[in-house]
């Protein structure tokens, strides 16, 4: 077998039971079923703490990691809840090696066997999810698999760090390696480690992060042989199969209790990596029956020549995130969920993009659908479950990214982890959570500071505050996100840059008239004197983002950037500031206690200025208290403003709808404003 | 005594006349079969009135959406000016007919 294979990454939904599953279901016991799903679901944990304790990678330390137990087949049955996406897309690698490698005769599984995989094709998002799983074998019989992912953060891309923003092709993403056996008999293939370690600029990274997957692995094998042997094979492959089912089931039962609707909401990206440019997301929800579809075809054509693209699978892997957080929180997590979705996707857009297309940015797609399908969701499940109806998280992926030599003179590349400090949605009875953590990866954590500095070249010069206005507004105000600088620090120089999008338009929007979270730029103060400062003890060593920027005794020139930065080459003193965003905001921001506003005032989260013009609270600025009586009259005035200035639709529309932006905004779009009226342009290989 | 089923935080849906309602001071806002945008007033708004601005004039990013992308379009009940809805639109883009419920449907989502 060679070539590529563009059917197994259609096979996301359960596959068919065999015969063989049926029969060792026949005669489960519901209670021994329930006895072990509960032990895999706390050795999915365990395994996942392996991947935290052994591996190096800032994704295998902070959570950014997943594992699961798999079918015989490949279809995932339980798993941790690292990254939901995982969750749906992990399968991909192992039906591909089913598929391919059970019967030819110069591969082969076997047990002792573990195999690897990269290629974003075939399951992962983009190079640096990288996957090892291993087969399960009890009395010569192969009755599962257990996997382990981890974002490892260099991947020999045409950049240091795993995430490239000047990728024109997939050829300058690094390795893309499809399922590849990796150890057998018990024994790791050194010649093959040998060649995934020269492909990349950090081998330490890639090669701690294989073997700690590999233990994962190994602990999982060994806690499903114990039960094998204690129940028999048959129990385990009939409870990997009826756990898969008894999710869909419940989830078609969920699905059918909510009314059916057609909810559409578009979204925007707007950079295509080293470029800002506007394409639109275009999602048509129709729920029916026990059924969620969802129509992308309407989404901007194929980004040629850019990584702002992101397969088709890998957005259907991210409505796991809404689904498995706020539809099914109850529910197991496994592939059976994905069951009740369909799809329908335009061949040739940017949400469907032909095989060769480069796709670094893949998650930043992948963010802009789940905020279309998060919006698109909240409000189809307000009538029946308003707890869940939850504002958005930021979405923005905010992921500074480093790489060179550090301190120790040891070759270095990988993300920073404030990724997962982001703040969550403002919620119908409460506001967000602030710096909650990632919305895609519950289990992760925002990283020690001590020990980031231990092993890269910058220091922190702050961490802890909160980043005002980061939030969108509303009646619940979404969490605030983490302010947060990186300064050069022990090298003469490293590259530094970011990774993300929405400082043009926002990415992350409020719900029921809340507001979208702030659009966040990077900010560059090069040539600073802050180590001078620090060491003399200094009253004007900046504490947040806006004392760094407007600090007067601090040196340097201050720019503002697009949060999408290309790396470059950064001195010992210059800092990179990358805040992580605030939730988004939910309702009427004139409904919020003026009490509340002031003590958001008091913690830096929401700005005098937000009280004051946005929120309309009359206060003194010196005590911070509201006035009630002043604020109501305040109020009513907005409420009249409101009616005064605003037109009915059609009359808006009239004049609204001869408006576009500047052609050079939208020379990615497509047809304005629906790319589905125009051709595609053929793909280019470039 | 109609029955409503509220849909979202300011929007009823009156199941008997078939028309959504403002939950805050019973404006009737339209026909439930078509988008309660109709019923709505909508105006437009700069977003750095909404989100502030927080670098230099001549600064091409300032953690406030740029206004040559992106407009904030408000969308308020006639009765009470209630907030209900907010569109973060490129100028020009369609205004988003975004929420249309099966009414048959709703009405036995509701007898549940």
């Amino acid at each position: 077998m060679s070539g590529r294979d563009l059917e197994v990454i259609t096979r996301l939904k359960p596959e068919a039971w065999t015969e063989r599953e049926q029969q060792a279901a026949v005669d489960l016991d519901r209670l021994e079923l329930s006895i072990f799903s509960h032990k895999l679901e706390t050795t999915t944990v365990e395994c996942q703490e392996l991947l935290a304790r052994l591996g190096a990678s800032t994704g295998a330390r902070w959570g950014d990691s997943g594992f699961a137990f798999y079918t015989a087949q490949g279809d995932i049955s339980v798993c941790s809840t690292g990254i939901y996406f995982h969750a749906f897309l992990q399968q991909i690698p192992i039906k591909y090696t089913v598929k391919h490698w059970t019967n030819d005769l110069t591969v082969g599984v076997e047990e002792g066997d573990a195999f690897f995989s990269n290629d974003p094709l075939y399951g992962g998002v983009h190079a640096p999810d990288m996957t090892l799983f291993v087969p399960v074998f009890v009395d010569g019989e192969l009755i599962a698999w257990t996997g382990a992912v981890i974002h490892t953060g260099e991947c020999g891309a045409n950049v240091p760090g795993g995430v490239t923003l000047q990728a024109r092709s997939r050829y300058e993403e690094g390795l893309h390696i499809p399922p590849v056996k990796v150890a057998s008999k018990y024994r790791m293939r050194e010649d093959v480690l040998n060649l995934l370690a020269n492909g990349v600029r950090d081998p330490r990274l890639l090669l701690l992060d294989i073997k700690a997957r590999l233990a994962a692995c190994r602990r999982g094998e060994e806690r499903l042989k114990e039960v094998a042997a204690e129940r028999g094979a048959d129990f385990v492959v009939g409870a990997l199969r009826t756990l898969i089912q008894d999710a869909t089931d419940a989830a078609r039962d969920r699905i059918a209790a909510l009314p059916d609707a057609t909810v559409r909401q578009v979204a925007f990206m707007d950079t295509v990596g080293t470029e800002d440019a506007l394409i639109k997301l275009d999602l048509v929800l129709t729920k029916k029956g026990d059924t969620l579809h969802c129509d992308l075809s309407n989404s901007s054509p194929e980004v040629v020549g850019h990584p702002a693209n992101s397969f088709a699978h890998t957005i259907i892997g991210k409505s796991a995130n809404f689904l498995c957080s706020y539809l099914f929180p109850d529910l197991p997590i496994n592939s059976g969920l994905s069951d009740v979705t369909e799809w329908t996707f335009r061949q040739g857009t940017f949400v469907s993009p032909s095989p060769d297309a480069p796709i670094s940015l893949a998650p930043n797609v992948m963010a802009t659908f789940n905020l279309a399908f998060s919006m698109a969701c909240a409000k189809l499940i307000y009538s029946q479950i308003p707890e869940r109806a939850v504002a958005p998280w930021f979405n923005g992926f905010n992921m500074p990214v480093y790489g060179g030599l550090n301190q120790w003179g040891e070759p270095v590349g990988d993300i920073f982890s404030e990724i997962n400090g982001g703040g969550s949605g403002g919620r119908p009875t409460s506001d967000g959570v602030n710096v909650a953590g990632s919305y895609f990866a519950t289990l992760s954590d925002s990283g020690e500071v001590e020990i980031i500095e231990n092993g890269a070249p910058v220091l922190y010069p702050f961490r802890s505050q909160f980043l005002a206005d980061s939030c969108g507004h509303g009646r619940h105000r979404g969490g605030a996100g983490m302010d947060t600088a990186y300064m050069v620090h022990g090298v003469p120089w490293v590259l530094l840059g970011a990774f993300g999008f929405g400082s043009k338009h926002p990415v992350s929007l409020g719900l029921f008239g809340g507001y979208a979270s702030a659009s966040i730029p990077a900010v560059r103060r090069s040539n600073t004197n802050l180590l001078e400062l620090m060491a003399s003890g200094s009253a004007s060593v900046p504490t947040n983002a806006e004392e760094l920027i407007r600090g007067e005794d601090v040196t340097g020139t201050v720019s503002f950037q697009s949060v999408s930065a290309p790396m470059q080459p950064s001195a010992t003193g210059d800092v990179l500031m990358v805040a992580t965003g605030g939730g988004t905001g939910y309702g009427d921001v004139l409904e919020r206690e003026p009490a509340s506003i002031m003590e958001d005032v008091r913690w830096g989260i929401t700005s005098q200025w937000a009280a004051r013009e946005l929120y309309h609270v009359v206060f003194d600025p010196e005590t911070l208290e509201a006035d009630e009586a002043g604020t109501r009259a305040a109020r009513d005035a907005v409420r009249r403003r409101r009616l005064e200035r605003g037109r009915s639709l059609a009359e808006f529309e009239a004049e609204w709808n001869e408006r576009r932006p500047d052609p050079w905004v939208t020379r990615y779009f497509g047809a304005w404003p629906n790319p589905a009226e125009a051709e595609l342009p053929a793909p280019a290989m470039l | 005594m109609t029955e409503r089923v509220r849909v979202t935080e300011t929007l009823d849906i009156d199941l008997d006349a078939g028309r959504w309602t403002c939950n805050r001071c019973g404006h009737d806002v339209g026909d439930a079969e078509q988008s309660y945008k109709e019923g709505l007033l909508v105006a437009e708004r700069d977003p750095e009135e909404v989100h502030p601005r927080r670098a230099p004039e001549d600064s091409a990013y300032s953690f406030a959406p740029d206004p040559e992308w992106c407009r904030v379009l408000e969308f308020y009940c006639p009765g009470c000016a209630v907030l209900v809805e907010v569109e973060y639109l490129p100028p020009g883009h369609p205004i988003t007919r975004d929420l249309v419920f099966d009414l048959t449907s709703l009405r036995a989502a509701a007898a549940r």
